[in-house]
């Protein structure tokens, strides 16, 4: 097999290697010819020379009247270089005073033995003889006459270069020339067309040679036509003839992508198995047409609920299946799911026939409850005959402890919504103590909820669900405004004026506006912000560390205080003490709880000690006993707070609580 | 041998080598003792490296048509043949002087002054008529008042005058000719009657010659030709002996003896800037500025 290329390459070094030799021969009988006439000019010459000395030559001796004419014969024929007379073997008259012996009979050249181009070439030297009487005898003299090597070089080469100029190095721009014209006008189109016949990877420009454009658009034509019948199959393969929906091929992939990514992404999708209550009944009755109709109409409520990047595909009879994978929690799932369930439940009006139907959805999460396709699918048909076990339009989790927690979830999230509605929360004041002078300087607010059904609720039992369901950020709003709200009404009062603490949890911080809401709330309450304090806990830093200090700083500058809850038990690191703005440290109650135990005293010691150095005010909690305020004391803890002097109390106890405790103190 | 020839050459001209001596650099120089330098540095080979071939010719007037032919690049002579070659060569420039003719320069004669001026018979005057020896004579025949005697003048190179056979004429003649070819002249019996190392004689300066634009295209070449002609002379000065045995042949075969007596009639110029030759040579009125500075 030959490509065009070599085909190409070969014809062009043929005619290059045909062209050379050519050249090679024509050249060596230029240098042939350039010999002859370079030899016959120097003859010539010669000849001349010798018929006009031999004519008034009388004797040997009388050499010396033509010395004048021998010199000129090297002087003007630029091809001799010397020229010597001997008589016998006696130098008569050399015109180079370097040649003074007789050259070799091996140097004389000898016209039958060589050509002109070995004469110039071998060195050799031409002779010829000058003649005269010697008395009756006709005697003569031997003329040597040398070449200049180097001017017959340089007239060799000046035809040389004349040749490779005019011939030489003209063919060989003609050969580029052409050789640039077959690469640009056939081998380059070729291989441009073998490229595309191969991998189609970029339709090639149009052609100068018309037989190259009609095979490039016959193959462009081609191959467009091939697209589009390929992505035609592709499509046909991977949809849902019916329904129009990817069918379980297609699921199969985009479920083999998702699981790729959520393993990488280290996240959790959903995966829901839908199957309609009673579709044999609707087909039985109504027909086929009627329930394919209805499928259609199925595909396309669950398609407008669900969004673009969620995955839902049919996989056959009245089946579907739905992945979501960007819910915010699980009761965004929920609320998803039933959406789907309540508009499936409505009656569908199909070919004037009112259809009224439900579905049961069993739901299975990645990684949870499978890390593979199959078992995916397998746990969440489990989980829908569950749900159709538990009667129509039920949805059920595969994990029957998640179900109901995520049951019980749903519930409390919904009652903490409501009870913000209702005011069903009330703030818990518990004073702070100065210990050096036994005075109430500030309290911490404390949430409460009295639940209509449950009772008084501590805040342990719903704040974690708040902030997991982000319910957190309307109920913290709701802290503060009280707490600013009662800090006011206490000050009309007069029964104190002292700064109220607030625990703010990391999501509230970091969501959005909270620092300019604070600011309008102070604002429009014309709020002293030295009265309100930010307790946070250690965990924040971990969170974002550039954008906890940006928070803190502007809430400082705002003139708020900033103290850190339940120092001891987290994250605790002495170079956040140095970066952020705290003003009080508040050692947990585990502390003091066990201060006799020789290493947790050295613990609050230290602390205490670190806190006076850094500046910052030190407060222990949970004091219950006396000792554990005299230690306190002891070891010049600043403040203290716990049931010693009281526990958190409703507004109206506190109220009272701080006048009977000013009349005591 | 001719493939290779070929290839050589088809490699030369495609890496396009070239250097400075590319060029050969043709001179045409005449038997005298004041330009044995150039004959020296040739017979030594110390031109070849540089491309420098040297014509080596009988006479000053061979030289001179020689070059006017277009044979050679540059040639030796004097200021007379320099005037002469300027009316058709405009550019042509000295670019080397050599020496002062101190006496090499001379006019021969078989008869005196006094005899010359008393004698009847037509003067045969023998010599190189379109040279420095014309000059030489005409003014050799005003200042003895001897332009009003039947003279005829004999045009002949100075190799064939050197060997010539006079005895034979037996008539007053008189020879100008220069050194070495005075030396068989005066062995026949020709006596000096004047040269140029009286002060009533012209200034004859030994020169090269070349046309400006010549001297640009060899340049380097001109260069170290000063070079080795100031190397020459001062191989000369510290040891006549060999140089002598290399430009003996160039004198025509003269002796060691005559050789050093030679070169008491000239007086070397080739270390003299321009400015000092003005000074000591107030009567040259050649351009110098031309001058070769083989330092620079």
């Amino acid at each position: 097999m030959l490509s065009l290329r070599k085909l190409s390459y070969l014809l062009l070094s043929g005619t290059i290697l045909i062209f050379f030799v050519s050249f090679y021969f024509f050249f060596n009988k230029q240098l042939h010819t350039t010999a002859d006439v370079i030899v016959h000019d120097v003859e010539k010459d010669t000849a001349s020379l010798v018929y006009s000395i031999s004519k008034n030559l009388q004797q040997a001796d009388d050499l010396y009247q033509f010395t004048s004419e021998l010199k000129r014969l090297p002087a003007s024929n630029p091809f001799v270089s010397a020229v010597q007379v001997f008589k016998d073997n006696k130098l008569m008259l050399t015109t180079d005073q370097r040649l003074r012996t007789q050259p070799d009979s091996r140097q004389i050249y000898i016209p039958e033995k060589m050509d002109s181009y070995d004469l110039l070439t071998q060195n050799k030297v031409l002779t010829n003889h000058l003649y005269y009487f010697s008395g009756l005898n006709k005697s003569f003299l031997t003329l040597y006459i040398y070449l200049d090597r180097e001017a017959v070089s340089a007239s060799i080469d000046k035809l040389f270069f004349q040749m490779i100029f005019w011939m030489l190095l003209l063919t060989i721009i003609y050969f580029i020339l052409i050789f640039l014209i077959i690469k640009k006008m056939i081998i380059n189109p070729a291989e441009i067309l073998r490229q595309y016949a191969y991998y189609q990877s970029e339709i090639p420009k149009k052609m100068l040679l018309t037989d190259y454009e009609y095979i490039r658009s016959s193959m462009v034509q081609t191959f467009e036509r091939l697209e589009k019948e390929k992505k035609a199959l592709y499509r046909i393969a991977r949809t849902d003839k019916l329904s129009g929906l990817p069918n379980r091929e297609a699921l199969h992939e985009k479920l083999d992508w998702l699981i790729s990514v959520s393993e990488r992404m280290d996240s959790q999708f959903a995966l829901l198995f839908l199957d309609l209550d009673d579709f044999k009944t609707i087909n039985d009755s109504l027909g086929h047409s009627i329930g394919d109709a209805y499928l259609k109409q199925v595909a396309l409520v669950i398609k407008k609920i669900t969004r673009n990047n969620d995955i839902v595909a049919r996989i056959g009879g009245d089946e579907f299946v739905i992945i979501l994978n960007t819910y915010k929690n699980l009761l965004d799932l929920t609320q998803i799911i039933e959406r789907i369930q309540n508009e499936l439940k409505k009656t569908q009006i199909i070919d004037s026939h009112p259809i009224e139907s439900s579905c049961s959805i069993g739901v299975a999460f990645f990684p949870k409850d499978g890390k593979d396709e199959n078992t995916l699918m397998k746990q969440a048909d489990i989980a829908m005959y569950q749900a159709k076990k538990n009667g129509k339009n039920q949805y059920h989790f595969f994990t029957s402890a998640l179900y109901e927690t995520v049951q019980k979830e749903i519930k409390q999230a919904r009652e903490i919504k409501s009870g913000i509605k209702n005011q069903e929360f009330e703030l818990y004041y518990q004073p702070k103590v100065d210990l050096k002078s036994g005075k109430i300087i500030a309290c911490e607010a404390l949430i409460r909820w009295n639940h209509p059904q449950d009772g008084l609720v501590a805040p342990n039992d719903f704040i974690p669900l708040a902030e997991k369901e982000g319910l957190i950020i309307e109920l913290g709003n709701w802290i503060i405004e009280e707490a600013v709200r009662q800090q006011m009404v206490w000050k009309e009062q007069g029964i104190c004026d002292i700064p109220i603490a607030v625990n703010i949890s990391a999501r509230q911080l970091f969501y959005e506006g909270f620092t300019q809401n604070i600011k309008q709330l102070i604002k429009q309450n014309n709020f002293d912000p030295e009265k309100l304090d930010i307790e946070i806990t250690e965990t924040l830093f971990i969170e974002d560390t550039s954008k906890s200090l940006d928070i803190l700083t502007e809430l400082c500058n705002q003139g708020l205080s900033i103290s850190l809850d339940d120092f001891g038990t987290g994250y605790s690191s002495l170079s956040y003490l140095k970066r952020f703005p705290i003003h009080t440290l508040k050692i947990d109650k585990i502390f003091i709880d066990d201060y006799q135990i020789q290493t947790d005293s050295v613990f609050l010691e230290t602390i205490v000690t670190m806190g006076k150095n850094l500046g910052i005010t030190v407060l222990c909690e949970g004091v219950e006993e006396k000792e554990q305020l005299k230690f306190l004391q002891s070891i010049g803890c600043d403040q203290y707070q716990g049931y010693y002097c009281s526990k958190p109390l409703s507004a109206s106890n506190f109220a009272g609580f701080i006048s009977a405790y000013k009349t005591e103190n | 041998m001719k493939k290779i020839h070929f290839f050589l050459l088809l490699v030369v001209f495609l890496t396009g080598c070239s250097n400075d001596y590319d060029h050969r650099l043709k001179i045409s120089v005449n038997a005298w003792i004041g330009y044995t330098p150039i004959f020296y540095a040739y017979d030594k080979g110390w031109l070849e490296s540089y491309n420098i071939e040297v014509l080596n010719l009988v006479s000053l007037a061979e030289s001179m048509h020689l070059y006017d032919a277009g044979n050679s690049d540059a040639l030796t002579g004097t200021q007379y043949e320099f005037k002469q070659l300027k009316k058709d060569h405009p550019g042509l420039t000295p670019l080397m002087l050599f020496d002062r003719s101190n006496g090499g320069d001379m006019i021969l004669s078989n008869l005196s002054i006094d005899e010359l001026k008393q004698t009847d018979q037509i003067i045969d005057i023998y010599l190189e008529i379109d040279s420095v020896n014309s000059e030489l004579i005409r003014e050799f025949l005003n200042y003895y008042k001897l332009s009003e005697h039947q003279i005829r003048y004999i045009n002949k190179d100075q190799a064939v005058l050197a060997k010539m056979n006079y005895v034979a004429a037996q008539k007053p003649v008189l020879i100008v000719t220069y050194v070495p070819y005075n030396i068989s002249l005066q062995k026949k019996g020709f006596k000096i009657i004047s040269s140029t190392r009286e002060p009533n004689v012209i200034t004859v300066i030994d020169a090269l010659f070349a046309t400006q634009k010549v001297i640009n295209q060899h340049q380097k070449q001109f260069k170290q030709l000063k070079k080795e002609v100031d190397r020459a002379i001062a191989v000369l000065k510290n040891d006549p002996q060999e140089y002598y045995k290399h430009v003996k042949y160039y004198l025509h075969d003269i002796t060691y003896q005559e050789f050093l007596s030679s070169l008491e009639e000239i007086k070397w110029l080739n270390d003299l800037s321009a400015e000092q030759i003005k000074k000591v040579l107030p009567s040259v009125d050649i351009p110098l500025n031309g001058l070769i500075d083989a330092k620079s």
